[in-house]
């Protein structure tokens, strides 16, 4: 009998994440099903499958037509989540390499992390603005406690530094990878 | 004209996905083609693939003649554009071999 576990995880990199799910299809735990960090694995034989983690274009129909030409190719999706689709098919072993030449993997790479830019080009507005309104009352009105004004400089600055780790902790893994890619693609393709 | 609109060398997958789609293919069997025409030595990987024929398409070096945008298993082939654009490459890798064999038999 099938027993499935889940296992609460998060990652920034999606090599480190492939890499991981490929490890425990090898312990014989196949990803099945992905939600919010949460990783559904159902037993299954080991090292049957190889998986692959994908950004996925944000219109529905484009994903969609994506996802169909790779089932053709014999790629099962087993979820997709906030724009991330996770693949996997039997490999024999062997990881699954989405992108095959350098230009198409520097355009996965700055898919990738893309998404920690615009947590820095979003974030930091609102810290600033909620920084501002802490000295100038201009949101919350000139009345507001100092107590308020205190939660709301507290939240812009716990905001800002939250956004600023984010960017180069998360982001960047994948901003080295783009430089060390686009060094290899001056010198070959 | 397709040289003279775009200058510089296609890359291997590219070259490849040209010379398949002389017959018409769908995505998988393009991947399946060039695996056996290389020996194995070019393996074009599905999302490269993808991304590659939606480029050539947008070109007008290849053309599905028969399916819709949402259409499964679609096919494509080599337009006369494509096919311009391809033989012009096998002219430059042509030049490309006689420079350095000239150069080579001089050592």
């Amino acid at each position: 009998m099938s027993t499935s576990t889940t296992i609460r995880r998060a990652f920034a990199d999606f090599d480190a994440e492939q890499k991981w799910l490929d490890r425990m299809s090898a312990e014989g735990r196949a990803l099945v099903a992905y939600s919010g960090g949460s990783y559904t694995f159902a037993e299954d034989e080991p090292g049957a499958w190889s998986y692959a983690v994908e950004v996925v274009a944000r219109d529905r129909k484009e994903a969609e037509a994506y996802l169909s030409f790779l089932e053709d190719a014999g790629i099962e999706t087993v979820a997709v989540y906030a724009g991330r689709a996770y693949l996997r098919k039997r490999n024999g072993g062997r990881p699954l390499e989405l992108h095959s030449d350098l230009a198409s993997r520097l355009d996965q790479a700055r898919r990738g992390g893309a998404v920690w830019t615009a947590v820095l080009v979003t974030q930091i507005p609102l810290a600033l603005l909620l920084i501002a309104d802490a000295f100038t009352g201009l949101f919350s009105g000139e009345g507001a406690s100092d107590l308020a004004k205190g939660i709301c400089l507290a939240m812009g600055i716990a905001l800002a530094v939250a956004a600023v780790i984010e960017y180069v902790r998360l982001g960047g893994p994948y901003r080295r990878r783009i430089r060390q890619l686009k060094k290899e693609l001056s010198i070959r393709e | 004209m397709g040289r003279h609109d775009d200058p510089g060398a296609l890359s291997e997958p590219t070259f490849y996905i040209l010379l398949s789609l002389h017959e018409p293919m769908h995505g998988y069997a393009i991947m399946q083609h060039v695996q056996e025409l290389t020996g194995g030595r070019v393996a074009i990987g599905a999302g490269t693939l993808y991304g590659a024929l939606a480029a050539l398409a947008e070109k007008g070096w290849i053309r599905a003649p028969g399916g819709g945008p949402s259409g499964r298993r679609k096919e494509y082939v080599i337009t006369e554009r494509g096919r311009r654009a391809f033989s012009d490459e096998v002219g430059r890798l042509s030049r490309l071999i006689a420079d350095a064999e000239a150069v080579a038999k001089g050592d």
